[in-house]
């Protein structure tokens, strides 16, 4: 079987988060051969990390950079694509639709030629214009949306589009989209031209991310760009032949957004047991650890806090954070240390930095932690359960469902339940043990990379028609 | 240290939880483009569909966010977003920018003016060549800069244009160094003046690609001074104190370069930006060229010629009009929201414009009736073919800006062959009228700057311009 694994700013040029699935699923499913398509800003130098021997082709399709225009005129379906956009209904949609389509048959490479940018050079400024004028015409809720707002969007929305010219390599039985959005739009346009199956994976929910990173810009420009990302991400979805969410959690978001239930079917995400042994003891003090970057969404304040309420109770309680602080975090970095401090909790906050791998950082601790107020299927919990690590999560995402009754879960952003939870478990280290063992046991039935590997092996063989579990 | 929007919705006392979370969300809902987006807001925020349940009774996050915008509506219209103000600079800093940019444009020509009698006896390769050169490569060399400088952004840019402008002027120098040789140049002589001259280009240009006018035109006040004195006979030590003031100036202008490395962005191809950039160097090599036969025939003459006052006083007039055009134009399209009224407002500011880009073509046509007509103005023929060439040179920056390089090249390289073609095909006309050339020039000024005026218009005019 070939699939297209298509990303957009992840694998193979950067490490970690998705990438790292990337990377487990390409080489994990060895009989699979890969045409890796990325979706990145500008030309990349080289891949962040060696490729398999079975991937064939690596395709940037940069979105950024020197613009080819289309030869032929794309007012007619950038127009579609704008009226489509800004409307609610289903009608709408499929008038979305049908000025994507066109736009994607405008950028179809020629024979031995590169695709193209179909709205380069098209009057995209003005067409939305007027499509948002006709739209609050007929009760469509939208702000005002000045000239100026409509330069930016159209220059945001021209580049957006740009992936309609990446070529899927011919031969290849599924386009795997490792995320709606951008790169559904290149399944989406190989499905057009050649028919090819469409399997979207979703890690987050790209839509909800996109509604979250749009801040900083006008409300018309703002409101154009969410409602071209809306429409985009309704359309992929409803042309999606399977979607595969690493969570219940996100698939709200899909089946919201008009994918059929029946399509959806879940694949959490996948530890190597032998790369996560069981611990063979734990430390003699009370240490909470926790692994993960030093970020806002990390939430790792509460955490902090949290310690204080512990150590009511556990006065000798500990914090090991270990992970590392990423450029332009540093003030949140320096805000945590200030929390800790007003805390008096100075010195019983060890920054632990970046670690080769979690395990290390879960043998310092009794038991794991993750406080973030935004997660999908986080590697560390189900990391922390494999080696046999008691957990205290929030209740965010997929976390939850992969915990189980298996580990404490408490609500986030609520430092008196997490520093509570934490000091149960620290006192009572027999329920400790027990919901390691329990965490233990259900990471290594529900959360294996072999299991996560076979359900894209299944995958794979039931829309592409080869029988890849029996091969 | 971040907003914590959940906690305080669960201080106890809270009668009305989702009343509560309204109101905290009311800025938050008066930016939201619909529902999802706050609903994206509460579980960035840790509520999720358990949360909703049980400490807002709503089933869902989405139904909780829907009750936060109804409530948000209910409570009153919710807050208008204040208008988004692009911070810009004010009418002083952008006259006194525009100022400085034009100060740079004129470096090369006016130093060069000044240093004019340590030139005498040079071959005309080694002035009027170099003069060329330098003003088409530097104009060319300018756009592969800003194509650079966009490429790698804001941080690293700087360093990127400085480095291909730096290692692009020397690569030029050396190659025009062979051609000299190749010519028979003799001397040390004739290879420093031509390398002052490229420097002095590759200066200006470096120093307006990368935004550093200010530093780099503080460093030219030296190369004036000696300038001057070379001008006013001082002789070799003024011209020693040139080529020192040079080099000190072109380590200022070049600092960039020396920054730390960036990461190189790969290029497909330079295909198209090279087909460009060499016809904005057709551009420059035509406005040199018309330069030359109109003010004074020959860079190496022994005077600076008067003829240069018009470009020298008009440069950053015709600056300042345009970036006065820019920035109505921007503030239209900041604050409207129709085609139709834009299109109103641009035919106002477009008229304005073209009445200003007039002045230059009419006052030289007027020197020139009058001159006809036997009046005796000062500076007479030669005047008014200056001034004509200073509402040329206005025209042909409007059209280079506005994505007309290809009009623009035709605009100057019409009158400058029509003018050098006559007067070496016909020197006979030449003996008999000594005048005509002047004449000659003045016409076919004339004859280039009415219809450009009138193409510039419609450039000015043209909403697409703009995108």
């Amino acid at each position: 079987v070939r699939v297209a694994l298509v990303n957009e700013g992840t694998y193979p040029y950067v490490t970690g988060g998705v990438s790292t699935w990337c990377n487990q699923l390409v080489a994990g499913l060895s009989d699979v051969d890969w045409e890796l398509m990325a979706i990145v800003g500008t030309e990349p130098d080289r891949p962040a990390m060696p490729l398999p021997d079975n991937v064939r082709t690596l395709t940037a399709v940069p979105i950024w950079g020197a613009a080819r225009p289309v030869r032929a005129r794309a007012d007619r379906a950038a127009a579609r694509l704008c009226r489509g956009m800004l409307g609610e209904t289903s009608a709408d949609l499929v008038v979305f639709a049908e000025g994507l389509r066109g736009l994607a048959e405008l950028a179809q490479p020629w024979p031995r030629q590169r695709g193209r940018h179909p709205l380069a050079g098209a009057p995209l400024a003005d067409l939305l214009v007027d499509a948002w004028a006709v739209a609050r015409a007929q009760g469509v809720r939208l702000p005002r949306l000045t000239l100026r707002d409509a330069d930016e969007a159209a220059d945001l929305i021209e580049h957006a589009v740009r992936p309609l010219a990446a070529t899927v390599p011919s031969g290849v039985d599924v386009v795997h989209a490792n995320a709606n959005g951008l790169s559904s739009m290149v399944a989406l346009a190989a499905k057009w031209r050649t028919g090819v199956p469409f399997l979207m994976t979703e890690h987050g929910v790209y839509l909800r991310e996109r509604y979250l990173a749009a801040s900083g810009q006008s409300l018309g420009v703002k409101t154009a760009l969410l409602r071209f990302h809306r429409a985009l991400a309704r359309l992929a979805y409803r042309e999606a032949d399977a979607i595969t969410p690493v969570s219940g959690f996100n698939s709200r978001w899909a089946v919201r957004h008009g994918a059929d239930p029946a399509k959806i079917s879940v694949i959490g995400n996948g530890v190597d047991p032998a790369r996560f042994p069981p611990l063979p003891g734990e430390p003699a003090e009370p240490v909470i650890s926790w692994v993960g970057r030093i970020d806002p969404l990390k939430d790792v304040e509460t955490l902090i806090r949290a310690l204080a309420v512990t150590r009511e109770r556990v006065p000798g309680a500990r914090l090991h954070l270990a992970g590392p602080v990423p450029v332009g975090n540093e003030a949140y970095a320096e805000g945590c240390r200030a929390v800790a401090e007003e805390l008096g909790l100075t010195g019983a906050v060890t920054w632990a930095g970046p670690v080769a791998s979690s395990r290390e950082a879960f043998a310092a601790g009794q038991l794991a932690a993750l406080s973030s107020i935004s997660e999908g299927m986080p590697y560390t919990v189900l990391e922390a359960m494999m080696c046999g690590r008691a957990t205290v999560s929030t209740d965010v995402g997929g976390v939850a469902e992969a915990v189980g009754d298996a580990g404490l879960v408490v609500p986030p952003r609520d430092p008196v339940a997490f520093g509570q939870a934490c000091a149960e478990l620290l006192l009572d280290a027999s329920r400790r043990q027990t919901l390691a063992r329990r965490g233990q046991e259900r990471a290594q039935a529900e959360f294996t990379l072999e299991r996560c590997l076979s359900a894209y092996r299944r995958c794979y063989s039931r829309l592409s028609a080869v029988d890849l579990v029996a091969a | 240290v971040t907003d914590l929007l959940v906690p305080a919705q669960r201080r106890p006392g809270s009668a009305d939880p989702v009343a509560a979370l309204a109101a905290r969300m009311r800025d938050a809902c008066a930016t939201a483009v619909d529902v999802d987006e706050v609903a994206a807001i509460l579980e960035a925020s840790g509520i999720n569909d358990r949360i909703a349940a049980a400490e807002y009774g709503a089933p869902t996050v989405f139904a909780l966010a829907q009750h936060v915008v109804a409530r948000t509506h209910a409570d009153g219209p919710p807050p208008v977003e204040p208008a988004v103000v692009v911070a810009g600079p004010g009418a002083r800093r952008v006259v006194v920018d525009t100022l400085v940019r034009s100060a740079i444009y004129l470096a090369p020509l006016g130093i060069g003016a000044g240093a004019a009698p340590e030139l005498r006896g040079l071959p005309a390769l080694v002035t009027t060549g170099t003069l060329l050169l330098g003003w088409g490569g530097g104009q060319a060399l300018a756009y592969l800069g800003y194509r650079t400088l966009s490429e790698h952004g804001a941080e690293h840019g700087q360093v990127a244009a400085a480095r291909l402008l730096g290692t692009a002027f020397a690569g030029l120098t050396l190659a025009w160094f062979g051609v000299l040789a190749v010519a028979g140049v003799p001397g040390p002589r004739g290879y420093a003046v031509a390398a002052a001259q490229l420097a002095l280009f590759a200066v200006a240009t470096v120093a307006l690609v990368t935004n550093r006018e200010r530093p780099v035109l503080t460093w030219t006040v030296p190369c004036w001074l000696a300038a001057g004195g070379i001008a006013l006979g001082l002789g070799w030590p003024a011209a020693v104190g040139l080529l020192a003031a040079l080099g000190v100036l072109v380590a200022v202008a070049f600092r960039p370069a020396a920054r730390t490395a960036p990461a190189p962005v790969r290029r497909r191809t330079w295909q198209a930006d090279l087909c460009r950039a060499l016809l904005f160097g057709v551009v420059g090599t035509g406005q040199a060229a018309l330069l030359m036969l109109v003010v004074s025939g020959d860079a190496s003459s022994p005077r600076v010629p008067p003829e240069l006052v018009p470009l020298l006083i008009a440069v950053p007039l015709i600056e300042l009009t345009l970036v006065w055009h820019q920035r109505r134009v921007a503030a239209a399209r900041a604050v409207l929201a129709s085609r139709a009224a834009f299109d109103r407002r641009l035919a106002r500011v477009t008229a304005g414009t073209v009445a200003a880009l007039a002045v230059p073509v009419g006052a030289g046509a007027g020197i020139a009736v009058a001159t006809w007509f036997g009046a005796r103005p000062p500076g007479g023929q030669a005047l008014a073919a200056a001034t004509l060439l200073t509402g040329v040179f206005a025209l042909c920056l409007v059209l280079a800006a506005y994505r007309r390089a290809g009009t623009a090249a035709i605009l100057v390289w019409w009158p400058a062959l029509l003018v050098a073609g006559v007067t070496s095909w016909a020197p006979a006309l030449v003996r008999v009228a000594p005048q005509f050339p002047q004449t000659l020039a003045v016409a076919t000024l004339l004859g280039a700057s009415l219809p450009g005026l009138v193409v510039a218009a419609f450039v000015l005019r043209d909403p697409e311009s703009y995108r």
